[in-house]
């Protein structure tokens, strides 16, 4: 008897049926009088022990999944049913724990089956607690499963050439910079006589030695790292740019009534719909009559364009929540417009400028189809020239891997940072979160 | 005192209000009509010629000869690129719309580490498209990636994702609800907790099954938000190029080719097609701005009401 998972899956859920019991069974147990600890230590129990059954059940269903015909589908009813089943056993069974002295025995006329989302008496019956403990478990599970491209990623990028396109893929791998070194740096392949004389010398760095185990010396910086700078100083001066000219928009629309405000923001909205390779066409052709391809300039002023409708959006959004008051107050006490919006409004309008540049950074950071299209070299940015990380003879995916996770550190650190605004930031400020 | 005062009365009056506004305005106005508007006319220009860039000629008009290779069934050569972008965003938005909106409804009680659990699933969102499809190649690699071992009992007779041409435009699917449910599951979130606790206390009152109140107060009180998240993945879903260029770039064959990659091939791949692409451009565009005139409106009803 086999159980018609991979083994991936049978380790994920094993995970999950512990995970589960241990957060659902100590708030049933606590509700009968029990100590928490018990509860702790027979939700272990309840875990394994559901777990196990759980994989009983499947490898008993394989006749079924069979006669599904579809073995994925078969197999994801299969598991919804069991997961259902053992819950259902296990919400029966709690029924005959029996109550130990100190119980906190459901008070005389309330409820005593949950009675809906929010009413706060429910949210304390046992019940409602172990169903949110097992929908916890299954949310950190997804969670999980969600990661596991990223952090395969991640650790791709510490493998050396051979073990990043090892079959089957390696999980435990000896970590090695070979991947970043790569990205970084261009190389030369030795022959064994010239790897026996470098390995004479003494003026090597770790780098060196890193790269010669592979028999390659370092010849020199790699385009990589110009193409970085590239994407650095491009990103970073059109969302100046953009936050600047956006912020100076933003206030002039949210304070003054401006003629066809309706229509001005609609336009300025739609800018950002439009497909970049529709737009790239007839700008590919000005930028070739005025010289700007593969310039700075031009991409800059690209970019600045396609961030200032987001910007002007997100901006004004927060503008609009800072109290006409305090401008109007300043204004009888004597300071101009201008005054008031440098020394009342901007200050208060800081964490919104902060999230408004640190999102048009990202865009421009990960910006690909114009930088494809209307660069090539000089002014080329990172996202076009990943893919062309290759190596002699085949894709360097360990280089690729370390060029993709030095791009996505950056992005990881601001979704944190950015937490309580990514909500106003993808729907352009429209939307705010509680 | 009173002198400085009037001083600085006076200065307000140089600079009036309206005229700051349009001082303010004015240069986003100028970027955006420069950048987009103008190489809008000018590509709606060429639509109707046969230019080409590397040839030495000058455009000749051609009317609607253009628009007729792309929208006539008999002469047609993008049809097919039309059907993989519409089987594309049906599919990967329908199903980012199950995903995100589940992954919502169990995030919807906050317990102990919710937002940072939150704010985790959040990430692939962020991420740079052409990078996360370059990635995911590795991972759908019948040998050397993951996906296969994790999906199959037998990997090494599992399929070939991105060689198969019916297999790679769900790789593409399966890529892109993996990135994009984050952003429907935010939407929802953020509906879910703007519902009135009265609502469902009163329907508990009347004995509401829990069916009725998922139907007739969630599903309602959460559809604004649900409609702008949809409509936005699907002007994506029409955009859709870095993450196909990055996973498999129109490949095997011409199977997953959305309009987006077929454009970019025709206008600077070799082709250089500039006359024919502009009009493909335009077909796009008109679908676009049809769906985002929805979007814009569904966006300022959510912001005033």
């Amino acid at each position: 008897m086999t159980i018609p998972l991979p083994d991936f899956w049978i380790v994920y859920f094993s995970i999950f049926w512990v995970l589960a019991g241990l957060t659902a069974t100590p708030p049933v147990l606590r509700h009968k009088g029990y100590p928490f600890l018990l509860g702790l230590l027979l939700g272990v129990v309840v875990g394994v022990v559901s777990g196990a059954v759980f994989m009983l059940l499947l490898a008993l269903a394989k006749p079924v999944i069979d006669a599904v015909g579809n073995a994925a589908v078969g197999t994801v009813i299969v598991i919804l049913v069991a997961a259902g089943l053992i819950i259902a056993g296990l919400g029966a069974l709690k029924n005959f724990i029996p109550t130990s002295g100190a119980s906190m025995t459901v008070a005389e006329g309330a409820p005593h089956t949950p009675v809906g989302y929010s009413t706060r008496v429910d949210k304390v019956h046992p019940n409602w607690q172990a169903a949110q403990s097992i929908r916890a478990s299954v949310v950190i599970m997804l969670a999980a499963l969600t990661l596991i491209p990223v952090i395969w990623m991640g650790m791709t990028a510490f493998k050396s050439r051979s073990d990043a396109v090892a079959s089957p893929p390696k999980v435990i791998f000896e970590p090695t910079m070979e991947g970043f070194i790569s990205l970084l740096y261009d190389r030369r392949q030795l022959n064994e006589q010239q790897v026996a004389e470098y390995k004479q010398r003494d003026d090597l760095d770790w780098k060196d030695k890193v790269m010669l185990e592979r028999g390659q010396a370092i010849t020199g910086q790699s385009d990589y790292v110009k193409r970085l700078k590239n994407s650095l100083i491009i990103a970073g001066t059109s969302t100046l740019l953009s936050v600047v000219l956006g912020v100076l928009a933003a206030y002039a629309f949210s304070r003054f009534n401006v003629p066809g405000e309706g229509d001005l923001l609609f336009f300025i909205l739609s800018t950002r719909m439009l497909p970049p390779v529709v737009v790239t066409i007839p700008i590919f052709l000005m930028y070739r009559e005025l010289g700007l391809y593969d310039k700075y300039l031009g991409m800059i002023l690209l970019y600045t364009a396609f961030n200032l409708s987001f910007s002007v959006w997100l901006l004004k959004g927060f503008i609009d929540e800072i109290p006409r008051e305090y401008e109007e107050a300043a204004l009888v006490d004597g300071y101009t417009r201008l005054q008031a919006f440098i020394q009342i409004v901007l200050p208060q309008a800081v964490t919104g400028i902060a999230a408004t540049t640190v999102f048009s950074f990202i865009f421009a950071w990960n910006e690909y189809a114009f930088a494809l299209m209307l660069t090539a070299d000089t002014a080329r940015t990172a996202p076009p020239s990943i893919p062309s990380v290759l190596g002699t003879g085949g894709i360097e995916w360990a280089a690729i891997a370390a060029g993709s996770l030095g791009f996505l550190i950056p992005v990881v650190l601001v979704t944190f940072a950015l937490r309580r605004y990514l909500l106003r930031g993808v729907t352009f400020g429209a939307i705010r979160q509680g | 005192m009173s002198h400085v005062n009037t001083q600085a009365f006076s200065g307000r009056r140089h600079l009036s209000d309206g005229r700051i506004a349009t001082f303010f305005i004015m240069p986003t106005l100028v970027l955006l009509i420069l950048m987009n508007v103008f190489p809008l006319f000018y590509s709606l220009y060429l639509s109707f010629t046969d230019y080409s860039v590397i040839a030495n000629e000058s455009p000749e008009w051609i009317a609607l000869d253009n628009f007729e290779k792309i929208l006539t069934t008999e002469r047609s050569r993008y049809w097919h690129n039309f059907t993989v972008t519409g089987q594309y965003a049906v599919f990967s938005v329908g199903l980012q719309v199950i995903v995100g909106f589940s992954l919502a409804l169990l995030l919807r009680e906050k317990f102990k580490g919710s937002g940072i659990i939150t704010t985790l699933i959040l990430i692939p969102m962020m991420l740079s498209p052409v990078v996360v499809g370059l990635f995911w190649k590795l991972i759908f690699d019948p040998s050397k990636g993951i996906f296969n071992h994790i999906i199959y009992m037998n990997p090494t007779a599992g399929d070939q994702w991105l060689a198969n041409s019916t297999l790679a435009l769900w790789a593409i699917i399966i890529v892109d609800v993996w990135m994009w449910s984050p952003f429907v599951m935010l939407l929802c979130l953020s509906g879910l907790g703007a519902i009135p606790d009265y609502l469902y206390e009163a329907a508990a009152i009347d004995r509401a099954s829990s069916w009725f109140q998922f139907r007739r107060i969630t599903l309602p009180q959460v559809m604004p938000l649900l409609t702008i998240a949809i409509l936005f993945r699907t002007i994506e879903a029409f955009k859709a190029f870095d993450l196909v260029m990055g996973l498999t770039g129109g490949t095997p064959g011409d199977a997953t080719e959305t309009v987006s990659v077929r454009l970019y091939r025709e206008a600077f791949l070799g082709k250089f097609k500039t006359g024919e692409s502009s009009a493909l451009a335009y077909v796009v565009l008109i679908i676009i701005i049809a769906v985002s005139n929805l979007y814009i409106r569904s966006l300022n009803r959510m912001r005033e009401g």
